[in-house]
């Protein structure tokens, strides 16, 4: 069967290309998968986002936080391996793996400090997580011949959490920050074809055969 | 399995070639003949446009009527030597004066310049073959000709000959005084440069032109920015291009096909 099918043109990354691009995007900008409020993260730059602490009555200064993930990896429908129940990847979906750590400023101060922070201390406690999830590919476009795909995630499992209540709530956390990080992350029609033309999108993103597939047809 | 497949079919290919034929812009060549008494030289520059393509597996994309649009410059030298003469010396006897003489008179014609211009435009068909290669930290897709066809000049061949009689008359009615001669003239040039030697002038300039024809399909640096830059914080995400090739593939449907594995 072609390519193309009944478009004009095809374009599609395999599931290694889409984790080298993956790689390159994280490795380029890794501020994108290191957040931190002060003093975990002093200020933004290219290697670490800083994100507001979470305002809470009684803690001066609020709740203090940092999220480290590692550079996902992405796994293309059909799947490498069994994923945990109820983890199931179908056609056109993907799965993303990572390792997250939250790390929560534990302050103890004193109650006769006058609530500031120059009485008390900082202790950073962190767990380390192990996260999959199963999403889909979007596709945005802006002009003929100029888009983009991303990815969003619609279940995620954080690994061996008990019990249940704090699996969910992880769960959702997880989901949200994912999504979150890889909103930032754009996959260019442009790459998916090595530049060879500018795709104007008519079918797709699909996912068959461990690779992503547009089809349409040329500016 | 590579990390990229791009494919088009013909139709997008048809696309891509015409704006492969606005990127060429022109091309030029040069070169120079002669025939009896004229030595002539030549410069010409062609672009091409139009055409629709058709895929043959594994590497030919044949282009079936590509427009060729071609000027042609050239300057003629005529050598009118052939005209030159020599009035004897002739002597008479005058009485009580003697024997008189005129002196020989030689007239020599130079060689005249005489410049045209000339300009039309050709279709051709030809198949063109894949080359893909890494050129100076580029990948490049082109399509370069195999051989060049058979050309239709009958026409063009006319047209040239008409202009370059007229412009060598203009120019020998400036220095050649006598109708005869002109004439003379004219016969001799007729003769010695006639249809079947401007078919081989513009044999020669359109072969040139075409010879070698290369259009470049793709172009990418090796080192391919995949995300451009967003400011300081968000510098440009760029992947290695590693191999790169290019083949014509049909599964139930011709199509040119590139694959790519990239690093990141």
């Amino acid at each position: 069967m072609s390519l193309t099918g009944s478009h004009h043109a095809f374009a599609g990354i395999g599931e290694h290309g889409v984790n080298e691009v993956v790689h390159a995007f994280f490795s380029a900008r890794p501020r994108y998968l290191r957040y931190g409020t002060t003093p975990f993260v002093a200020s933004t730059t290219v290697s670490a986002t800083n994100v507001p602490t979470i305002s809470f009555p009684g803690i001066p200064g609020g709740i203090g936080y940092a999220v480290d993930l590692s550079i996902p990896r992405i796994d293309l429908y059909p799947p490498n391996g069994p994923l945990p129940a109820p983890l199931a990847l179908g056609a056109d979906q993907l799965s993303v793996e990572t390792e997250a750590r939250i790390t929560l400023g534990c302050w103890r101060g004193g109650g006769d400090s006058g609530g500031d922070r120059k009485h008390g201390s900082l202790t950073p406690v962190s767990t380390d997580l192990k996260v999959l999830a199963v999403g889909h590919p979007f596709a945005r476009t802006f002009s003929p011949g100029v888009g983009e795909i991303y990815f969003e995630v619609d279940d995620v499992m954080v690994v061996d959490v008990a019990p249940p209540s704090l699996d969910a709530l992880l769960d959702c956390l997880l989901r949200m920050i994912l999504n979150g990080v890889l909103s930032n992350l754009p996959l260019p029609f442009e790459v998916v074809n090595v530049g060879f033309f500018k795709l104007i999108l008519e079918e797709g993103p699909l996912i068959a055969a461990d690779q992503i597939e547009l089809r349409g047809s040329v500016v | 399995m590579p990390d990229i497949l791009a494919a088009i079919d013909e139709t997008a290919a048809n696309a891509l070639l015409h704006d492969a034929e606005s990127a060429l812009g022109k091309s030029g060549a040069s070169g120079g003949t002669g025939s009896g008494p004229i030595v002539l030289t030549w410069s010409a520059s062609a672009s091409f446009a139009g055409g629709t393509t058709a895929f043959t597996p594994p590497k030919i994309i044949a282009i079936d009527n590509c427009e060729a649009n071609y000027a042609l410059g050239l300057d003629l030298g005529v050598d009118l030597s052939f005209l030159d003469f020599c009035l004897p010396s002739v002597c008479v006897s005058i009485p009580c004066i003697g024997e008189v003489c005129t002196p020989e008179i030689c007239i020599a014609f130079p060689t005249i310049p005489v410049p045209l211009s000339f300009s039309s435009a050709l279709v051709f068909s030809a198949d063109f073959e894949l080359d893909a290669s890494l050129v100076g930290g580029d990948w490049e897709i082109d399509i370069v000709i195999v051989s060049v066809p058979t050309l239709d000049l009958g026409a063009d061949a006319t047209l040239l000959l008409e202009a370059i009689i007229a412009a060598i008359e203009a120019a020998l009615a400036l220095v050649v005084p006598f109708g005869s001669l002109l004439a003379t003239a004219l016969g001799a040039i007729a003769v010695a440069f006639g249809i079947a030697e401007v078919e081989g002038l513009l044999g020669d300039v359109l072969t040139a032109l075409i010879s070698g024809l290369r259009f470049n399909l793709y172009k990418q640096p090796q080192h391919f920015e995949a995300i451009p830059g967003a400011g300081p914080l968000d510098p440009p995400v760029f992947v290695n291009i590693l191999n790169l090739g290019a083949e014509v593939q049909d599964a139930g449907k011709p199509e040119l096909v590139v694959s790519a594995d990239i690093q990141g």
